[in-house]
């Protein structure tokens, strides 16, 4: 395994170097945030995609401070703040930035950029999922990207080449579930660091390398022995996003001999659990299968009983010994639904842990962060060894 | 003390004789009801409404009478309820032709109301005592900075404050946190918590005037006819077109004097009556009162003869000259906001959330009457993108004569308050009106320290000061 990530992260850490290469060989640069926004049309528009969704660094969110207000989650902010410290290599060259409108953290920072004067463009979507008002605007709102990234590339968007991409996607995703279900064995050959990684070099790395890639992984890991202790307790990890860098919390607790086994994650993951139909009109199959029929996500109205459903049929699934809530700080909508799931996560006797990140990852922090993550692992050792 | 502080209070506020003597029981229970004791009314009329609301206006008085009113109406919705009358409430911000649309159609079968709103600005502004309904370490963790509003709603919810309505109506057209509280309530406290929302993603490019956009206009338009259908069938009252008129009009009339009020005090040197005393006129064109405009109306017109008055005396809060600083929204419920830059020898004059466009004023069709909301509500400044909103403030603020803006107290708000900074520097380079930033939270100030604030006031006061003078 760790020849294939070292060799998948070597490629996704280049893609900066590829998109400036195509970008020389006339191409367009397109940065998107987000699961709402189909990468496969900016792929069948003959441009380049590139995921902004990088965190886990406290100096990015700290560098909007001049023009925003502090108490803005900080995966927002980074996505802002890179770009002003001057630590993004992507956005400089990118012809277009494409942002999915689900929350005001993100609306506000988008805005942002574009008082500072970059090409932004924005794709609402709307929180009242359940209305077919809203259902026909997201596709209003998707056609009108397609309209935009047509513009942008100068090229005609061929259906096909869109089907084609959503095969790649599909494909990833199958891949995807097939390694995700390693991690239902009693000691899974995966944890949630590599997992986690897999999905975003997976927005990085070019797809049929990727597919080729997660083939030679599921092969060398169906029959691997465990990376975990016997009997160690198995983790549900819930919240809005592991962002592309942000990995110390996951590592800490699989340091700590816990296995993170499943995870439910708003963004900075790929969807693998919902396909998108190839049949038919593709803009409708791409609603479907991410907005209509998908759990939703934690902002969308009404969701929390229902995604505390599925939270409820993780647990069942992977065995779940405990929940840990990684909220992002200031994220003022997690943490009213963890109020929600910690009280009925409280009625199943089942553990749970919220950490909030702020991406400070100082000397400082560390200890105290460090200390919660064991000692919850502790406990979840010690209620093993009760029951 | 007992019931006198009690009557003292509703007499203080113009209610006498057989007014008097028929409201005071109802709002003694109106008052047990919010947790208000004879102590707290007591210390309201003895200090702290002398220090922060000039009662010798009349216009005021019954301004606040009018809240009164209203609040021990939704205290009463109980009993109205087993009466058989549905119960709706709406949530700030939105617009409250939609609501009073409701009322036209179905008089007193159905009772509307703004809790949250009206709890806080009441038990905030007159009685410096929301605090207990806004603490919560739990649920809404205080680290995270959530809305005074919305975690009055869910407490006053919790402790039995409220009744639970057959049907919230919640405009989630500004911030996520509003609508989701509804979620929130339904899921912890009360599954009987019904509601229904209006929203749209905040998606326009930057700087479309985004009540040009045909589309998103009729959207809106769509989304609250939707809603409005939704709940005539829960409330069983359905509301037509001539409801939704009747409403507009209404409400028309009230901002087209309530901005003539705000141009006088606005304009006036020195300036007649305070900041705080402006903006209880303002807010209720941000929520619906089942009373109606009735009240309010004519407080309204009574504090306009009174301010023109003052006016043609030369009266003011501060003497001629003295500098005044313009709000996104005059915080009157930390009414000691005013009062503190009032003792540095500045005043707070108006609030732009408050002050109407021109396109505002003159748009009034009831063809299509929620096209009308709709258009209306993208006229103004506060729902829309960035460039929009400097953009409607920058022509509004043209209209007034200021030596500056104050801008923050919205730390809980990551839509109104978000962009704040970024946005009055965009007002400040198109009108040179030099903007202020104070951190801090308009409905609930406990994060903070008073001194803290204090000091920053002092800070900008003496900055006004020096700059005036450096002018002469």
């Amino acid at each position: 395994m760790e020849a294939i990530m070292k060799e998948l992260a070597k490629q996704a850490k280049a893609r900066p170097v590829l998109l400036q290469k195509a970008k020389e060989e006339g191409k367009k640069v397109i940065e998107y945030t987000g699961n709402f926004i189909p990468e496969e049309y900016i792929r069948a528009a003959g441009a380049e995609p590139f995921l902004m969704c990088r965190g886990g660094d406290p100096e990015a969110p700290d560098a909007v401070l001049e023009y925003m207000l502090r108490f803005m989650n900080p995966l927002a902010r980074s996505m802002a703040g890179y770009w002003l410290m001057g630590m993004d290599v992507v956005t400089p060259i990118t012809d277009l930035i494409v942002m999915q409108q689900t929350d005001n953290h993100v609306g506000r920072i988008s805005e942002l950029l574009e008082f500072k004067g970059l090409p932004v463009f924005k794709v609402g979507v709307p929180p009242d999922w359940d209305k077919q008002l809203a259902v026909d605007y997201y596709k209003d709102q998707l056609k009108k990207f397609v309209a935009k990234m047509e513009e942008v590339t100068g090229n005609k968007i061929d259906e096909d080449e869109v089907r084609k991409n959503f095969a790649k996607t599909n494909a990833i995703n199958e891949r995807l579930r097939k390694i995700s279900e390693l991690r239902k064995k009693n000691n899974p050959p995966i944890g949630f660091s590599e997992f986690i990684k897999l999905n975003h070099y997976s927005f990085a790395v070019d797809n049929d390398v990727m597919i080729g890639k997660l083939d030679e992984l599921y092969d060398e890991l169906k029959d691997a022995p465990g990376k975990f202790m016997e009997d160690c307790p198995r983790i549900l990890l819930v919240g809005h996003a592991v962002a592309i860098g942000d990995y110390v919390v996951p590592k800490i607790l699989e340091d700590a001999g816990a296995a993170i086994v499943a995870d439910f994650l708003d963004e900075g993951i790929r969807t693998y659990n919902d396909d998108v139909a190839l049949e038919g009109n593709l803009i409708d199959n791409f609603v479907d299968a991410k907005y209509v029929n998908k759990v939703p996500i934690d902002i969308f109205q009404p969701a929390w009983e229902q995604r505390f459903e599925y939270i409820k049929k993780l647990i069942e699934e992977n065995r779940i010994d405990g929940v840990v809530w990684y909220q992002l700080a200031f994220d003022e909508i997690y943490d009213m639904e963890c109020s929600c799931v910690a009280k009925w996560l409280k009625e199943m006797d089942m553990p749970m842990l919220k950490l909030e990140s702020s991406y400070e990852y100082s000397r400082e922090s560390m200890g105290p962060l460090t200390t919660r993550l064991e000692s919850f692992v502790e406990a979840l050792k010690g209620g093993k060894k009760n029951a | 003390m007992g019931a006198l502080a009690h009557r003292n209070f509703l007499k203080l506020l113009d209610f006498r004789g057989e007014e008097l003597e028929s409201f005071l029981p109802r709002w003694e229970a109106a008052a047990e009801k919010i947790g208000l004791t004879e102590k707290d009314v007591d210390f309201a009329v003895q200090e702290w409404i002398p220090a922060y609301w000039d009662t010798s206006l009349r216009g005021v008085r019954l301004c606040m009478a009018a809240y009164i009113r209203e609040l021990v109406e939704m205290c009463s919705l109980d009993q109205w309820k087993k009466a058989g009358s549905k119960v709706v409430y709406g949530i700030m911000p939105s617009q409250p032709v939609c609501y009073r649309a409701i009322k036209f159609a179905g008089g007193d079968k159905v009772k509307i109301s703004y809790p949250d709103f009206l709890m806080a600005s009441v038990l905030n502004s007159f009685f410096n005592r929301a605090d207990p309904l806004m603490e919560d370490t739990t649920v809404m963790t205080p680290r995270c900075r959530h809305c005074g509003l919305n975690k009055l709603r869910l407490n006053a919810r919790r402790q039995d404050r409220i009744v639970s309505p057959d049907v919230v109506w919640n405009w989630g057209l500004y911030c996520n946190e509003g609508p989701k509280t509804e979620e929130l309530i339904q899921c912890l406290e009360d599954p009987k918590w019904s509601y229904i929302t209006t929203m749209v993603p905040h998606d326009q490019a930057y700087g479309s005037h985004e009540a040009d956009n045909e589309e998103r206009v009729q959207y809106l338009a769509a989304q609250l006819e939707y809603a409005q259908k939704k709940i005539g069938e829960i409330t069983g009252v359905p509301v037509e077109r001539e409801h939704m008129c009747q409403a507009i009009e209404e409400y028309h009339s009230y901002i087209v004097r309530l901005d003539y009020l705000n141009h006088l005090v606005g304009n006036a040197d020195p300036q007649p009556i305070t900041g705080n005393e402006i903006t209880l006129f303002g807010a209720p064109t941000g929520m619906a009162f089942d009373t109606g405009f009735r009240y309010l109306r004519e407080a309204l017109e009574t504090m306009i003869r009174e301010v023109e008055a003052r006016i043609a005396a030369g009266i003011g809060v501060l003497p001629k000259g003295a500098p005044k600083l313009g709000c996104h929204f005059i915080p009157f419920c930390l009414p000691w906001v005013d009062k503190a830059f009032l003792d540095q020898g500045v005043s707070l004059s108006f609030s732009t959330c408050f002050a109407f466009s021109k396109e505002q004023l003159n748009f009034i069709d009831c063809k299509n009457p929620y096209y009308t909301v709709a258009k209306h509500w993208y006229q103004g400044a506060n729902a829309v993108n960035m460039k929009d909103e400097a953009n409607i403030i920058s022509e509004i603020l043209k209209e007034y004569r200021l030596n500056g803006m104050l801008y923050g107290f919205y730390t809980f708000d990551r839509w109104l308050g978000a962009h704040q900074k970024t946005m009055i520097q965009m007002v400040e380079k198109q009108t040179g009106i030099q903007h202020f930033y104070i951190e801090g939270d308009f409905w609930d100030d406990e994060n903070y320290r008073i001194e803290d604030r204090i000091r920053q006031i002092e800070n900008i006061s003496y900055f006004l000061h020096m700059e005036k003078m450096i002018s002469i």
